[in-house]
């Protein structure tokens, strides 16, 4: 087989990427306000969005500091809420080019995202690390570029847009539960069970941080969903 | 502790753990994961983790419950469209933002 030259890959990632760009700067924004109602500089967002790149651990990791966390608290939420980039760097690097340096799979590992992966994850095999690196040029600025935007903009907004924007995280988390579950009866029971024990464990424990929570339901829920519905073996590639 | 150093050990530990996550298969792994358990725990621990963020955060999230609930209900049916991420997210948005001209 002949390889596609590597500038070639990088220019495609980017290109590829562009409704990324602009999904994640919109949706960054959100991340950026709810940043600085927890007291974080303009600044502080950005480099939080710049290093983590990931919206769904974000949006915990603020709500813990809002609640003074502990780091192992933090670290710990990011491990539980991130589990899924273990099996999308798996995939990716099942998918790689055989023979890649060390330091370009490292590379390749840290663009991984839902969106950036859903991309090079559909590119025909071998993947190249350029095309991964082109997506990432392309997005991670979007991403750093809203925070830091609804970050400083936070309270110069009207107040009824920043209310209505503050649900656009939320409504993301329960669109990519949703969306999935069409075609699976068992993610549609597992996503109803969760949600209702989310709301139950609030109204037993009220005391217990955020953070915590979401980690003593997940390792509780997806054990003994993975024990009563394990995958069939062609879901391995998934 | 000063809160500027809370702040910026809490964004560290945020990203040593994000970061290691998404690494440690390239370190690791030679080849794909066979052990069915981890791998149904793995496939199956997103979903649980965005629902109990979603819920009932989601309500809460604006400061205007019936708002909210309209918006949280939205979500849902434009999930079963074909309109994708973008516009359910920003969609919502919208009804939210025109439900609190209401309530």
């Amino acid at each position: 087989m002949v390889y596609e030259e590597d500038n070639k890959a990088f220019i495609r990632g980017f290109r590829d990427a562009f409704p990324i760009f602009i999904s994640y700067f919109t949706v960054s924004l959100a991340v950026g306000i709810n940043a600085r109602n927890v007291g974080l500089s303009v600044f502080q967002s950005g480099l939080m969005s710049f290093l983590n790149l990931t919206s769904t651990g974000q949006a915990a990791g603020i709500r813990i500091i809002s609640e003074h966390g502990s780091f192992i608290e933090l670290a710990l939420s990011q491990l539980a809420i991130n589990l899924r980039y273990l099996l999308m760097g798996t995939a990716l690097a099942v998918r790689l080019r055989p023979g890649q340096s060390l330091g370009r799979r490292i590379l390749v590992a840290i663009g991984i995202t839902d969106e950036i992966f859903a991309l090079s994850a559909s590119t025909p095999k071998p993947l190249s690390p350029r095309y991964v690196f082109g997506c990432y040029c392309m997005s991670m600025p979007g991403w750093v570029l809203g925070t830091m935007i609804g970050s400083a903009l936070g309270n110069i907004l009207p107040l009824s847009i920043v209310s209505a924007l503050s649900i656009a995280l939320y409504a993301m988390f329960t669109y990519l539960v949703i969306e999935p579950s069409k075609k699976s009866k068992v993610l549609v029971g597992l996503v109803i069970i969760s949600m209702l024990l989310s709301l139950l464990t609030d109204k037993i424990l009220p005391s217990l941080s955020f953070g915590m929570k979401v980690i003593i339901l997940t390792v509780a829920i997806a054990s003994v969903v993975s024990i009563l519905f394990p995958l069939p073996e062609e879901d391995l590639e998934k | 502790m000063n809160d500027n150093l809370y702040i910026y050990l809490s964004i560290i530990s945020m990203a040593v753990a994000t970061n290691l996550v998404r690494i440690l298969p390239s370190l690791l792994l030679k080849r794909p994961i066979k052990n069915t358990f981890i791998r149904s725990f793995l496939y199956y621990a997103p979903y649980v983790t965005l629902s109990v963020m979603a819920f009932p955060s989601i309500l809460y999230s604006t400061g205007n419950f019936y708002g909210a609930l309209i918006g949280f209900i939205c979500v849902i049916l434009l999930s079963f469209t074909k309109v994708g991420m973008f516009v359910s997210t920003f969609g919502t948005c919208l009804i939210v933002y025109l439900a609190q001209l209401v309530f």
